[in-house]
């Protein structure tokens, strides 16, 4: 046996080391050893049940990185590793009890499960996200049914005994062949995995994770980069079966349950979406600690009852705190959605907030702010509001006019700032100041008296005028403690004279003035103090651009309400505003009352254009 | 025509727990956006703790009662103990959360009260003989029951300001945080509403099998039932419950054993294929 060790390493070594890079091949060497270590003495320690936790292990952490493969690299979710499994191992069955030998049958079986995976591709083709993971639900138990029919149709009832594996001429029989088998297996999973990922293919996907429209502007033909992923590792997957089968010696449909096939994703969870390395550690720890429990604490049926409960906390932990994967957690400082980034950002709840200054309502001092991806979007910007005064804030794409707004309104759920510096909110001289934190969030403040209208999806679609409306009055008048005020239906109405006739018409069917009136008349009604409007003529035409900022003018003065305006167009703004501030990629180039010297200060903000790629992240924030 | 009478009223049994099953996970849905895939095993629990309290309590209308709060209080303290901080997740990470939840119920389930099945006594027992077939009176409450909470539901989203919020919030989340709207509090109504919905499920159903952990596989055909009719919205979910029942009953009997789990599955996949958003489902809303 140890010669077929021997030459097994020295057939790994070779492979791996063949025209690859020195530091790959050094990498690939150690691996190599290590299977062959992992081997040697698995073979030397002669435990059943090490003997048995290892081979299990080898194929489930195969079916593991292709999963793993699946949804880190492509994206695309899927819960039918299991229902794979059994599809490989039936075929074995089928084609093995016709006499077919194992080669030919594992080039069926992976030709068989590369179509599979086609066909589950097809709704990926139109769907993503939910109607994805269910039609891959729906494989798992048509392929389960299907073998459920078939055992008792044909009284097999405990299953289907499928041939023993042998190849040219050698029967795969003792736990020591197996052991060699299932770990160069895996061996080669990794490789053709890690071959696959250096590949254009995989390149391809990752595109596709980023997003589908990016890659199709990039020219990757997306329906058929999905077909391929789903194909190359249900394929594999299916092989996998079929070989682990041989090892069982015993296919029934219910020793592949959804519960498996949710395993199998728990242990590409633990280790990491997308880690090939991670999926092996989550396969040897899914199915190496039951067995160490029930070996060395108990075998009562409480305690593997209690152990799944501990597995599934600990992956619903996993996907609650560290989606990234378990791996993710020892580099969390850096990390885009750690832990300890929101524990630092609301930390700093404690200072007593600084007086806003007389006659303001809300002051901004020296604001930085940096978004967890490392971009710098503010840098030391100081901002006061007047009641009934507007303030615009002028620049390019990416100036952070966005993030400017945001500071004030609050930041959207999933974005996480870091800020530095005060934003002190006072209602009115009697009222005590309040810090504002980057954590407040925004439905917080609308509670304080401070609404957003932002620039694009700023009503909902699905709701009529009318719904909207009444919701808007209920909040103001729950803010105000009154059932009537000042912004009740009928005054709406009257200061939005396009809505009362299309009071039954549902979000979407508006126009774009009528989309901005209603965003208004809805940021009016919760009654508030400090009205921010991001981009208030961003799709209208100019006519109708200017009596939207004439109106919130009107507003501002009528109600007393200090109003923060974003503006791509600087003309309207001038026409409209009573100070602006101008940013330049993040700094304030321009503070002060609207005028001749803006005006110059302008000229310097558009004619000093930023690099382009600022434009650009600034707008993909947004999207975000 | 006994047969006819005999298949006819398990269908409607069927369709009708598979309605009560589906309007809660269309309400989670359509709300929170989290794709519950632990309701099945929630309607398990439900039907547990109805027999509970029943042995406990006795009668039928308290140890009812009883459990609709627990259940709605348990459906609360999961949304505000867990799913919030999933809360701006991706739907797929929101989806194996619960699944991963499904397996925590079971096991919970097994711990406390083992493998065996809980008989629930009903409080009607009235048969309408036709011919040598009967239909069980229960069958028309449970309709009426259906019927009452649909109609409620729909009033309660459509004609009141938390209804308007919560669709609202379904809509878009980050638009009706930046409303006002208190995302977390009407979650987790959702979810208590949910639950209690598939407690109501699990006690429909106890009038005609014994509760034990099989029965939460009614979830698992339950939802293919509500693709099969549309995912966003009630009546295409209470079509295609009916759809999946006939169907499934239908070919249990004409072919026999499990096969009509099988004729589900494979329309959900053919659905799926060729029109995604399912019947009466509408192309605009993903995410409703």
């Amino acid at each position: 046996m140890n010669a077929v060790a021997g030459g097994a390493s020295r057939f790994l070594l070779r492979t791996y080391a063949t025209g690859r890079a020195q530091g790959r091949a050094t990498k690939l060497t150690l691996a190599a050893i290590a299977y062959i270590v992992i081997i040697a003495s698995v073979i030397e320690i002669e435990s059943p049940v090490i003997t048995a936790v290892t081979i299990t292990a080898a194929f489930y952490a195969a079916t593991a990185m292709n999963l793993s493969a699946l949804i880190g690299w492509a994206g695309q979710p899927s819960i039918m590793s299991a229902a794979l499994l059994l599809f490989g191992a039936g075929e074995w069955v089928i084609l093995g009890s016709l006499g077919i030998g194992a080669i030919p049958s594992a080039i069926v079986v992976g030709a068989s499960g590369f179509s599979l995976g086609l066909v589950v591709s097809l709704p990926a083709r139109r769907l993503t996200g939910l109607y994805l993971l269910l039609s891959t639900f729906v494989i798992h138990f048509l392929i389960v049914e299907a073998c459920d029919v078939a055992q008792s149709r044909t009284g097999a009832l405990a299953g289907f005994f499928p041939k023993p594996l042998s190849v040219f001429g050698v029967q795969l029989g003792t736990d020591t062949d197996w052991i060699i088998v299932s770990v160069l297996f895996l061996g080669l999973t990794h490789l053709y995995l890690s071959w696959l990922r250096r590949g254009t293919l995989a390149g391809g996907w990752r595109v596709i994770k980023c997003g589908t429209n990016i890659a199709s502007v990039v020219g990757i033909p997306v329906p058929r980069a999905l077909a391929v992923a789903f194909g190359v590792t249900s394929g594999w997957t299916a092989l996998t079966g079929m070989i682990s089968s041989a090892y069982f010696l015993n296919v029934s449909y219910d020793a592949y349950p959804l519960l498996m096939a949710i395993n199998f994703i728990a242990m590409v969870i633990i280790g990491g979406m997308g880690s090939l390395g991670g999926a092996i550690f989550g396969a040897v720890l899914m199915v190496g600690l039951p067995r160490f429990f029930t070996n060395v604490i108990s075998q009562s049926t409480t305690w593997a009852s209690l152990e799944a409960i501990l597995f599934a906390l600990i992956a619903i932990g996993i996907l609650v705190f560290a989606p990234q994967g378990a791996a993710a957690l020892f580099r969390m400082p850096g990390g885009s959605r750690s832990i300890f980034f929101r524990t630092r950002n609301s930390r700093s709840g404690t200072r007593r907030a600084s007086a806003v200054p007389d006659g303001k309502v809300i002051a901004l001092n020296e604001v930085d702010v940096q978004y967890a991806a490392g971009e710098h979007a503010l840098r030391r910007v100081s901002l006061s509001l007047t009641p009934g005064k507007v303030h615009a804030v002028l620049g390019q794409n990416g100036a952070g006019k966005t993030t400017l707004l945001q500071t004030v309104a609050g930041f959207p759920p999933g974005v996480l700032a870091h800020q530095r510096g005060d934003v002190s909110f006072q209602l009115d001289g009697n009222s005590p100041p309040r810090l504002l934190h980057s954590t407040d969030s925004p439905s917080v403040r609308v509670a304080m008296g401070i609404a957003l209208v932002p620039a694009e999806d700023k009503i909902f679609r699905g709701l009529t005028v009318r719904q909207q409306l009444d919701e808007a009055v209920h909040t103001g008048a729950r803010r105000l403690g009154t059932k009537t005020h000042a912004f009740g239906l009928e005054e709406l109405l009257k200061r939005f004279p396009q809505l009362p006739g299309r009071l039954d018409a549902k979000g979407y069917q508006l126009s774009g003035g009528e989309r901005q009136q209603l965003a208004l008349a809805c940021a009016l009604a919760r009654a508030p103090k400090v009205l921010v409007i991001d981009e208030a003529t961003l799709g209208l035409s100019p006519a109708i651009g200017l009596r939207v900022c004439e109106s919130i003018r009107d507003l501002a003065a009528a109600f007393r309400i200090a109003v923060l305006l974003a503006e791509q167009n600087a003309v309207l703004a001038e026409r409209v505003a009573d100070e602006a501030t101008v940013l330049l990629s993040g700094s304030c180039i321009y503070q002060g009352p609207v005028g001749a010297s803006l005006t110059k200060s302008l000229r310097g903000a558009y004619l000093a254009a930023g690099p382009e790629d600022d434009a650009i992240a600034g707008s993909a924030r947004r999207a975000e | 025509m006994d047969v006819v009478v005999t298949l006819g009223s398990s269908v409607l049994l069927l369709a009708s727990v598979y309605g009560l099953v589906n309007i809660g996970f269309v309400l989670l849905y359509r709300t929170t956006g989290v794709p519950s895939f632990v309701q099945g095993h929630l309607v398990m629990l439900g039907g547990i703790i109805m027999a509970t309290a029943q042995q406990l309590l006795g009668g039928y209308l308290l140890p009812l009662l009883v459990t609709i709060a627990l259940t709605a209080i348990l459906g609360w303290l999961l949304y505000q103990a867990l799913m919030r901080f999933l809360s701006g997740s991706e739907e797929f990470i929101k989806a194996i959360v619960t699944f991963f939840l499904a397996t925590v119920v079971a096991e919970i389930t097994i711990l406390g009260w083992g493998q065996g099945g809980h008989h629930i006594a009903q409080p009607i027992s009235e048969r309408f003989d036709v011919g040598r077939a009967h239909i069980s009176a229960m069958i028309f409450v449970t309709l009426a029951v259906l019927s009452v909470l649909v109609v409620l539901l729909y009033l309660i989203l459509e004609r009141t300001i938390t209804g308007i919020r919560m669709q609202a919030m379904a809509e878009n989340e980050s638009l009706s945080i930046y409303s006002g709207i208190s995302v977390h509090r009407l979650s987790a109504l959702a979810w208590a509403g949910a639950v209690a919905l598939a407690a109501v499920a699990g006690i429909s159903y106890s009038q005609q099998v014994d509760i034990d952990p099989s029965v939460a596989d009614i979830g698992l055909a339950a939802l293919p039932a509500a693709v099969f009719g549309g995912l966003n919205s009630i009546p295409g979910t209470l079509v295609g419950g009916l759809c999946f029942a006939i169907l499934q009953t239908g070919v249990n009997y004409y072919l026999g054993g499990t096969t009509g789990f099988l004729a589900i599955y494979a329309a959900t996949l053919v659905m799926l294929i060729l029109r995604p958003q399912g019947l009466l489902g509408s192309v605009t809303g993903q995410r409703i």
